[in-house]
């Protein structure tokens, strides 16, 4: 009498079966208990399985990972739940960053084991309330295979060559108000011209036909001559370690970088992880903070995550000994200035270089 | 059995009822005869228990029906355009209010197929209701409305969405149906030749109120004032004055049995008026139009038109000068505005 | 009718579940964040004003291209019967429920140098995003206008004709203003997804550009600038709600004049000239609908310039480290997320509708415009805000899988509702009266007139979540958990991610997406009821 009713009574029964095996099949690795530590990261963050395993055989603490967006948006998530917090450690907070975090009180103190190895430039906070765990220096990236090829002028040396004509219409760099390495960028502006000068110099790169992509996936991954099969830029603010990369994601086909990075163009960036505040398991989060300075996660950094371990001891791979030059002089800011200036700083750039 | 005591339904400021009595005896067939809008239907749902009412009461052999819902009154209503159940087919529409009452499934095939029967719809038991033409979809609202056994029928317009041959043929099948069944009914229509050849007892209504009660011949041979004679189509009244010989109107002085003196209004009736050579009043033929076995005369008399109906070989020509005889009883007088 | 109880209970479980998973979140963000200052800021000091200057005028400009693409298919739709009909009224409606991030990747794709319009030298701005976002609503305006066209009687045309008017202003004066009230309800639906448009924006538009959406995400999530952020989420929702009281009221009215219009298909095969004018219409949306669709699906089977289907067979290994899962199991959770979604949305959904559709008055159309607010409302308020306030026992729900589907569900019902509620208000109220009296208590009387009626509205209503489910993005980005992401979480996921692989993946997993939807609406298409007012 009535065709459609049994149909829909399948549809149904076929939802909630398969609603039923999601919820019972993710939900059965949802649950807390002492031994498990909750870190909350950023999207980009790796670790060798065998690491975080190797972790839990050490310490009894299972790892249960938190990636919340970018670096940006799980800061700012865990900054939101401060006071209830659905993590017990952070990883991934810069030192662009780092002011935000530690003037809201995000962390608590905690001197790890070991800190006292890691070089003093990289401990920013006085109060040990963050630990560095990695860093790595943004810097504009050239394409080998495209300057001085084809009548094409030689690579940039310098920021300042950056606006000269010759090299109209070849960068590509990122938004300061959406992504990490575009604000880095614009910090190494600020650096390296003064709070003065920097904005002179962003209307020189402007009227030179710089473009701005909202992410680093665009710049590179699109626009990049050297990364996509389309690009139509050699020139664009990446990182340092990008020529190690370059060999590595090639898997065999190159054996030396076509990627290559401008002197005098790399800011630092460092990375940190602290205990969270109200943490419900803040015994496992200060081992996993221990753990993550020990020699055996510092060497699995630089493959994963494609930066350096602040542990001078660790021992790099190959490919970035020979490869991954870090820069002699990266160019640097106080955590303390970028905190306080970043806003403004960003809606003078917006200003300057997109209205 | 049935009585509506003082109903009143409001609506806003407005009475859709407003203080009617009705009472339907065992096995009596009332009609409710209203233009439409005159609160007939929403008294009909009031009956039903659809629609509350704000005062006055509805009983039941006595019983007040007030706190008893629609579902459990068993009082059957066949709505006008029928709102048959278009997601069930034929079977599936009459066997309804047998599943309500959880009638088992072999009764209940074993009953819709002889109301289905008794409409004289057997065949077309699985046909989609959207498939029937309106005096089989009229069939089928009957049927189901019946198959539940009511203790009071009602019926709301129901041969208003008809063509002719249906209505009469349908009329005829509901006569023998309420005789047979001996349901009390309340018939609601708003065409008084449906009325008066169906019902026991005729109610008129007129803006929520009920103007006239009584059995058929009664309301039309003495319609309660000049509104209800012109809705059931008599020609409209005319002013009159009452002198000693009768009443006298712009086409003479008629003789009827009037006491007193005074302005007054005269309705004719139909039949009041007819050709006879030895009548006194002189009239010449203006119109005259074929109707079957009739013809409608118009004749002027002097005064406002005068129109009846004679046997169509009688008829006169256009022109003609033809004589009338007055029916006494057939000259209606009201008092004036 | 079931008694005050029953009313109240009815319109309490859709009141409480919105209350508790948008009206709370979303008040606890703004309430806690918004300032004075901030408002100041956004007006005054930081020249933000420009941003909603822009939203509307991209707005206004998007939907009068929507209307001038999508009218001349919703004409060949409603008015002639050609092969395939159905399915081309089914392929319209693909793109309408695709995630963004599928679509902004195609456009991304046809742009980009090398691809097939790369000689417009779209490859990133306004010009970009408005193709995409009409892309995007071309559905909305051939399936609303269109479903309206189809069911106006095109006697009334012939009695203009008869009357003496032209062809042409046959059209301006019978046909237009009859159309009037539906082009007005589809233009402002598209208005409102293009007002709050997102991910079109923010992977299309060049960061010069942005709508109000994208500038609360980047001032909420990349600034942290929560005060200058929640001043903008509260003048995006002042506007939407402006909006959507408009549109309810409107869809009440013409409730009303629904009953008028003949409900027959009044379609026929075109003659002479008229095949070549529905050829050239079916052609032109064709191409403009299927060209980016078919790229994406070619791309997915190209991994570094050469023919594969690597990318596919990559989604089934364990291996990726890109998600922790493999990229098939996002497929199932998807379908699970999508399939309780769904059944939340048809609930709580169908309760609204039974209330809305039953009195219409005020309490009932604020309850609507409160129903629709999750389609105006940023993904970034909702799901900062659950952050906010589902924090505390019995609803620290924060880090539970089950926050997906409840979140993907509050996007899914005003879907729901739009489907359902016409569907119950076209029912005769003497239906519901004729069951009453053959004895059928109340609640049965639902059970036996109104569900199986509006059972196909529900129908449709289900499959609409499901696919909005399967697609959404923004929400879903904040409350999905690395352990069970869904597809677009993956794409979006396999796009961030360097090498030739993983662009191919995310372009098989949108294929895969795309396929999985495009079969949902299909689906819809067989049962859907032809009625008015819905998408």
């Amino acid at each position: 009498m009535n065709r459609s009713r049994p149909v829909l009574a399948a549809v149904f029964v076929l939802g909630a079966a398969l609603a039923g095996g999601a919820c019972s099949g993710s939900g059965s690795g949802s649950k807390a208990s002492s031994k498990t530590v909750v870190l909350m990261t950023h999207d980009s963050f790796k670790a060798s399985p065998a690491v975080l395993a190797q972790f839990t055989r050490e310490t009894g603490y299972k790892v249960k990972l938190l990636k919340s967006g970018d670096a940006g948006k799980a800061l700012s998530e865990a900054l939101l739940v401060k006071d209830h917090p659905v993590a017990d450690a952070l990883f991934g907070v810069d030192n662009t960053f780092l002011g935000r975090a530690l003037d809201n009180g995000l962390f608590s103190e905690y001197a790890a084991k070991g800190i006292e190895n890691v070089p003093a430039r990289f401990r920013l906070d006085p109060k040990q309330r963050v630990t560095p765990i990695d860093h790595g220096d943004v810097c504009v990236n050239d394409d080998l295979a495209w300057f001085g090829h084809d009548g094409h002028p030689p690579a940039p040396e310098s920021l300042s060559d950056l606006a000269e004509p010759a090299y109209r219409k070849l960068l590509v760099v990122e938004n300061p108000a959406s992504s990490s390495p575009g604000l880095a960028f614009v910090l190494a502006t600020i650096a390296a011209f003064g709070e003065n000068g920097w904005h002179d110099y962003w209307q020189q790169l402007r009227k030179n036909g710089v473009r701005v992509d909202d992410g680093w996936e665009q710049a590179y991954e699109s626009d990049f001559t050297a990364a996509g099969v389309s690009g139509d830029r050699p020139l664009v603010v990446s990182y340092a370690t990008d020529p190690a990369a370059d060999v590595v994601f090639s898997e065999g086909k190159k054996k030396v970088p076509t990627v290559g990075v401008v002197p005098g163009t790399c800011f630092g960036q460092i990375e940190f992880a602290g205990v969270l505040e109200h943490a419900k398991n803040p015994a496992g989060a200060r081992a996993l903070i221990d753990f993550m300075l020990t020699r055996r996660f510092q060497q699995d950094v630089p493959l994963q995550m494609y930066v350096y371990p602040v542990l001078p001891k660790a021992l790099l791979p190959p490919v970035f000994t020979k490869y991954a030059v870090p820069p002699a002089r990266p160019l640097a800011l106080s955590a303390r200035v970028i905190g306080s200036h970043r806003t403004d700083w960003i809606d003078e750039w917006t200003r300057i270089v997109l209205q | 059995m049935l009585a509506v005591e003082r109903a009143l339904v409001r609506f806003g400021t407005a009475s859709a009822v407003d203080g009617v009595d009705l009472e339907v005896g065992a096995g009596e067939t009332v009609a409710v005869l209203g233009p439409s809008g005159c609160g007939k239907t929403t008294l009909l749902r009031a009956i039903a228990g659809l629609q509350p009412l704000d005062a006055g009461q509805v009983t039941w052999n006595g019983d007040d029906l007030a706190g008893v819902p629609a579902h459990r009154r068993r009082f059957g209503l066949m709505f006008q355009e029928y709102a048959l159940f278009p997601h069930r087919d034929v079977g599936g529409n009459v066997a309804f209010g047998l599943r309500m009452a959880g009638v088992n499934r072999t009764e209940r095939d074993r009953r819709v197929g002889e109301v289905l029967d008794l409409v004289g719809l057997g065949a077309l038991r699985d046909r989609r209701v959207a498939q029937l033409s309106g005096g089989e979809q009229q069939r089928v609202a009957l049927a189901r409305t019946l198959a539940v056994e009511p203790r009071l029928l009602m019926l709301d317009e129901p041969l208003g969405a008809l063509d002719r041959p249906w209505r009469e043929r349908l009329l005829g099948e509901f006569r023998e149906l309420l005789d047979r069944t001996g349901l009390p009914a309340i018939y609601v229509t708003h065409d008084h030749d449906e009325a008066f050849a169906l019902a026991d007892r005729v109610v008129v209504m007129r803006a929520g109120r009920v103007v006239q009660a009584g059995p058929p011949a009664d309301v039309w041979s003495r319609p309660a004032d000049p509104w209800t004679a012109a809705f059931l189509g008599f020609a409209p009244p005319v002013p009159a004055r009452c002198t000693a010989g009768g009443v006298e109107t712009p086409w003479g002085v008629l003789p009827v049995g009037v006491s007193g003196d005074g302005r007054v209004q005269v309705v004719l009736r139909p039949d009041a008026l007819r050709l006879d050579p030895s009548g006194p009043i002189a009239a010449k033929v203006s119109r005259c139009s074929f109707a079957g076995e009739h013809a409608d005369l118009e004749v002027d008399a002097g005064g406002p038109a005068i129109r009846l109906r004679v046997p169509y070989r009688d008829a006169p020509d256009v022109g003609d000068i033809v004589a009338l005889a007055v029916e006494p009883d057939g000259v209606l007088v009201y008092p004036a505005d | 009718m079931s008694g005050r109880a029953g009313r109240v209970l009815r319109a309490a479980i859709p009141l409480g579940f919105l209350g508790v998973f948008f009206v709370w979140p979303v008040a606890a963000i703004i309430g806690r964040s918004l300032t004075a200052g901030a408002l100041h800021d956004v007006f005054v000091d930081r020249g933000l004003r420009h941003v909603a200057w822009f939203t509307l005028w991209q707005a206004v400009a998007a939907t009068g291209l929507t209307l001038a693409v999508g009218l001349p298919a919703a004409y060949v739709v409603a008015r002639y019967e050609f092969p395939g009909r159905r399915l081309f009224r089914a392929f319209v409606t693909v793109p309408f429920v695709l995630p963004t991030v599928v679509v902004a990747t195609a456009f991304l794709v046809l742009f980009r140098p090398g691809g097939a319009l790369s000689f417009l030298g779209w490859q990133r701005g306004v010009a970009p995003m408005m193709v995409a976002e009409v892309f995007f609503n071309v559905a909305v305006v051939v399936r609303m206008v269109g479903g309206f066209w189809s069911n106006l009687d095109p006697h009334r045309t012939d009695a203009a004709r008869v009357l003496g008017a032209s062809r042409g202003r046959a059209f301006r004066e019978v046909t237009l203003p009859l159309l009037g009230p539906a082009i007005m309800a589809a233009a402002s639906i598209v208005f409102l997804f293009t007002f709050t448009a997102f991910g079109v924006v923010l992977l299309l538009a060049d960061p010069a550009h942005a709508t109000l959406e994208v500038e609360i995400y980047r001032q909420g999530v990349q600034l942290f600038d929560l005060p200058v952020a929640a001043a903008l989420a509260l003048v995006q929702m002042v506007g939407v709600v402006a909006l959507l009281a408009t549109m309810a009221r409107m869809q009440e009215r013409r409730a009303v004049t629904q009953r008028l219009v003949a409900a027959r298909d009044a379609a026929r095969r075109p003659r002479g000239g008229e095949r070549w004018v529905v050829a050239g219409v079916l052609g032109a949306t064709t191409l403009f609908l299927g060209g980016p669709l078919v790229v994406l699906a070619g791309e997915s089977v190209r991994v570094g310039g050469s023919w594969s289907l690597a990318a596919y067979r990559a989604l089934g290994s364990a291996s990726t480290d890109t998600l922790f899962v493999p990229a098939s199991d996002a497929l199932v959770n998807s379908l699970g997320f999508a399939a309780l979604a769904a059944c939340i949305a048809v609930v709580v959904g169908g309760l609204a509708s039974v209330v809305i559709a039953s009195r219409p008055g005020r309490a009932t159309r604020a309850m609507d415009t409160l129903l629709m607010l999750p389609l105006g409302t940023s993904a970034v308020t909702v799901g900062f805000g659950f952050l906010v306030a589902l924090d505390r026992w019995p609803l620290d729900l924060r880090a539970k899988t089950i926050l997906v589907p409840i979140a993907q569900s509050v996007v899914a019902i005003p879907f729901v509702v739009r489907a359902v509620v016409p569907a119950i208000r076209s029912i005769d109220p003497r239906l519901r009266d004729a069951a009453a009296l053959l004895g059928a208590p109340p609640r049965r009387v639902w059970r036996e007139v109104d569900l199986p009626i509006a059972l196909r509205a529900f129908t449709v209503g289900f499959g609409f979540a499901i696919a909005v489910s399967l697609g959404e993005f923004g929400a879903t980005l904040f409350v999905a958990r690395p352990d069970s992401p869904t597809i677009p979480i993956a794409i979006s996921r396999f796009l961030a991610r360097p090498g030739a692989l993983n662009v191919g993946q995310a372009m098989a997993m949108s294929t895969i997406l795309m396929v999985v939807t495009g079969a949902v609406v299909l689906a819809i298409e067989q049962v859907r009821v032809r009625q008015l007012g819905e998408l």
